[in-house]
């Protein structure tokens, strides 16, 4: 893992318009991603982690441009992705990819997997088109499939074979940074082990950083060198995994992992389990958002926004810490 | 899990070129659609009905039968019965006859006169009265003889009578030849307002799918009120206007087949609005669709996601839309036409046939019977086709 950095993001927003009545009158805010700063060094992978709905997802489609951020800016390689328009844009477009969370959903079913994979070089016209096919079965190949498979349509597939085929898909155009938007939650555990392990020895072959999205956090252990934990649109504790994991210092994130169960602890008492439900994102609590939920607050925490702070490549937004770090 | 350690393929381009060649789409959902009997048999009596409907010509033209041609003697007669011309008919028949071939109009009459085969009385044409007796008659008495005048002659009495297979109507129409050209302009008035109506919808829908905002929202509102107007008490205000004040329309049309022009505007501005919605209910959903995504990151144009992604995946529905849509117009077309609203006579739909029946329903039924049979047939056979390709299309009901 080097220190070059691929991708800065500066505190991107996406807010989605509540908008009601006849003439579509803007009512109000979703505020999916509120403030995110990050940065991803190449080569590395870096987990987002967080509860259903806290806006990772739209997190990582905004990062790759599949919606325009409301405020923010990204960098990527040094160079202003989101003032990217039109062409330029759609060419920028090949250095990054994404692999979606639902293999079902994210491939035609209209198209047989040589359409699909051969999409990618017609697009940006690389290749003879007699070599198209060639590259499709390398691609196949590499992602551990046959090259038989050309021919046959999704449907004939299991999840896990689609999921390779969506990888295939991301690879094909070489691409530098892949958006991994939760690839194996709709997988068996056993099928979850051979997709994460293939994703890894790519990672090794094509030397790929990866942005790796998750609720499970025992994946994210396996598969990550740094982790971010998102709570209702911000980030609220970023740090490496070794770190995070043996001494998560958000409260949150305590929680979190709190909740994993693990094997011969028998059944000992989560003593920090959540309690609640995640609030609104249109309307967050004021100060520290988690405030609500939180079981160690103080007086400023419901007042004051709590800022990502802390040494060593370990950052939290809590004010429990604020006095460390003056 | 093994991955191969070089990039390079073990396949040789020779290999690649004898993979099993991919199932065209069209292939799986036709071997799909003929596992659904039902719409199978629906395919096989509306492929018929369109042959008869493009063949109605030829069919008059064999037979000699003619959907306008009336004869009063004969009217309502029942199926399987034979007609014959009345007197005056066959009167002018035979002086066509007579003015075409003189030569043998008077070797004819002299025949007539020689065996005193008809005993004229004064100033009546021996040949006209010979004629114009019974056919059985007249054929009986010169069935023997043969020559040139008589042969001919012979020809032209076949003429004054004719088999009618389903019966004859208030007018001495024959019913068959009329089921037939019916078909022409039920069927076609259906499949026309289906296709055409599904084009509208199709552009409708796509453009409040794809713009959304204002646009879909003004352009759904517009579908919702077509859609809550009770339609038949609309149709019949509707067909009651005239067509003719609107030059644009005026141009279209010719006095024989403005009923038709008309009805197909009519159907075609109240059966749209289906169509509409389930088109733009799919872009909506594929917008979001994460193949569509995954092709947006990939780089593709719009352009390409609209054509490679987005329209294989609406024609499916639309192509179910429109094969039960055809089965509903052809209930409108003849529903209209049952009012008398519809189809003008002496054009034929089932429509207008059965209009004009309903006096004689329980005397002659069979006036009834007839083209009720050939609308359920229509439409049932057009549900089940689109019942079969709902299955068909469907790519998660899709087994080998």
């Amino acid at each position: 893992m080097s220190n070059e950095i691929i991708l800065d993001a500066k505190n991107v927003k996406k807010y989605f318009p509540i908008k009601k009545g006849l003439l579509l009158r803007h009512v109000g805010d979703v505020k999916a991603v509120d403030d995110v700063t990050l940065t991803v060094r190449k080569g590395e992978s870096l987990g987002l982690v967080g509860e259903s709905g806290c806006g990772k997802s739209t997190l990582g489609r905004t990062l790759i441009r599949l919606y325009d951020p409301t405020a923010g800016s990204i960098q990527f390689k040094g160079e202003d992705f989101v003032a990217l328009k039109g062409e330029a844009l759609r060419l920028k477009r090949k250095n990054i990819q994404m692999i979606f969370q639902d293999p079902y959903a994210s491939l035609d079913p209209r198209m047989t997997i040589g359409q699909i994979l051969r999409q990618p070089f017609e697009i940006h016209n690389i290749l003879e088109p007699s070599q198209r096919d060639k590259k499709v079965v390398e691609l196949l190949e590499t992602v551990g499939l046959k090259a038989s498979h050309i021919n046959r349509y999704p449907h004939e597939f299991s999840g896990g074979q689609r999921q390779r085929i969506c990888i295939a898909r991301a690879i094909a155009l070489e691409p530098e940074l892949i958006i991994c938007d939760e690839p194996v939650s709709a997988l068996d555990v056993s099928i979850q082990a051979q997709i994460l392990n293939l994703l890894k020895d790519l990672q090794k072959k094509f030397n790929l950083t990866y942005i790796f999205i998750s609720h499970d956090l025992s994946v994210i252990e396996h598969f990550c060198d740094r982790v971010a934990v998102m709570y209702l649109g911000k980030i609220v504790e970023i740090g490496s995994r070794d770190e995070l994991f043996k001494s998560p210092q958000h409260p949150y994130t305590q929680a979190l992992l709190a909740a994993i169960p693990r094997i011969g602890e028998g059944k000992k008492k989560i003593k920090k389990s959540l309690t609640g439900e995640v609030p609104s994102p249109i309307n967050p609590p004021s100060g520290c958002a988690f405030h609500p939920r939180c079981s160690q607050k103080i007086d400023i925490c419901s007042k004051k926004l709590p800022q990502l702070a802390g040494s060593n490549g370990h950052q939290k937004a809590c004010w429990l810490y604020e006095s460390e770090t003056p | 899990m093994a991955i191969p350690q070089t990039n390079e393929s073990s396949l040789t381009q020779g290999q690649i070129n004898q993979l099993e060649k991919a199932t065209p789409f069209w292939k799986i959902i036709f071997n799909q659609f003929i596992e659904h009997k039902m719409a199978v048999a629906g395919s096989i009596v509306i492929l018929i009905f369109v042959i008869i409907a493009l063949g109605a010509d030829i069919i008059s033209s064999i037979t000699g039968l003619d959907p306008q041609k009336q004869n009063v003697s004969a009217r309502y007669l029942a199926p399987f019965s034979t007609s014959e011309f009345s007197m005056d008919m066959k009167e002018n028949e035979i002086e066509k006859w007579s003015e075409k071939n003189p030569e043998l109009a008077v070797e004819l009459s002299n025949f007539i006169k020689e065996k005193s085969l008809f005993s004229a009385t004064d100033g009546q044409n021996p040949l006209i009265g010979f004629g114009t007796q019974d056919v059985s008659v007249v054929t009986a008495a010169i069935a023997s003889e043969n020559s040139a005048s008589i042969n001919s002659f012979k020809e032209l009495t076949k003429t004054f009578t004719t088999k009618h297979w389903f019966g004859t109507d208030e007018v001495g129409r024959d019913v068959l030849i009329r089921l037939i050209y019916g078909t022409r302009v039920s069927m076609g008035v259906g499949v026309m307002v289906a296709i055409a109506s599904a084009l509208i919808g199709l552009l409708v829908g796509s453009v409040a799918g794809f713009y959304g905002g204002r646009i879909d929202t003004a352009l759904m509102r517009i579908t919702d009120a077509l859609l809550s107007l009770p339609l038949v008490p609309v149709l019949i205000v509707l067909a009651a206007v005239d067509l003719q004040k609107l030059p644009a329309i005026k141009a279209l049309m010719r006095p024989d087949n403005e009923s038709i022009v008309k009805m197909f505007i009519i159907l075609c501005f109240f059966s749209w609005m289906t169509v509409a919605r389930l088109v733009r209910g799919s872009i909506l959903s594929l917008r979001e669709r994460e193949f569509v995504l995954a092709a947006k990151t990939l780089g593709a144009k719009d352009s390409t996601i609209i054509i490679k992604h987005m329209f294989p995946n609406v024609i499916a529905p639309m192509l179910v839309a429109i094969s039960l849509g055809v089965g509903n117009s052809i209930l409108f077309e003849a529903a209209l036409s049952f009012l008398g609203l519809g189809i003008m006579p002496p054009t034929a739909s089932w429509g207008n046939m059965l209009n004009n029946a309903q006096e004689v329903i329980y005397k002659n039924m069979w006036l009834t019977i007839l083209p009720g049979i050939m609308i359920l047939l229509t439409t049932i056979s057009f549900n089940f086709v689109g019942d079969g390709l709902q299955d068909a299309v469907d790519p998660k009901s899709i087994r080998r």
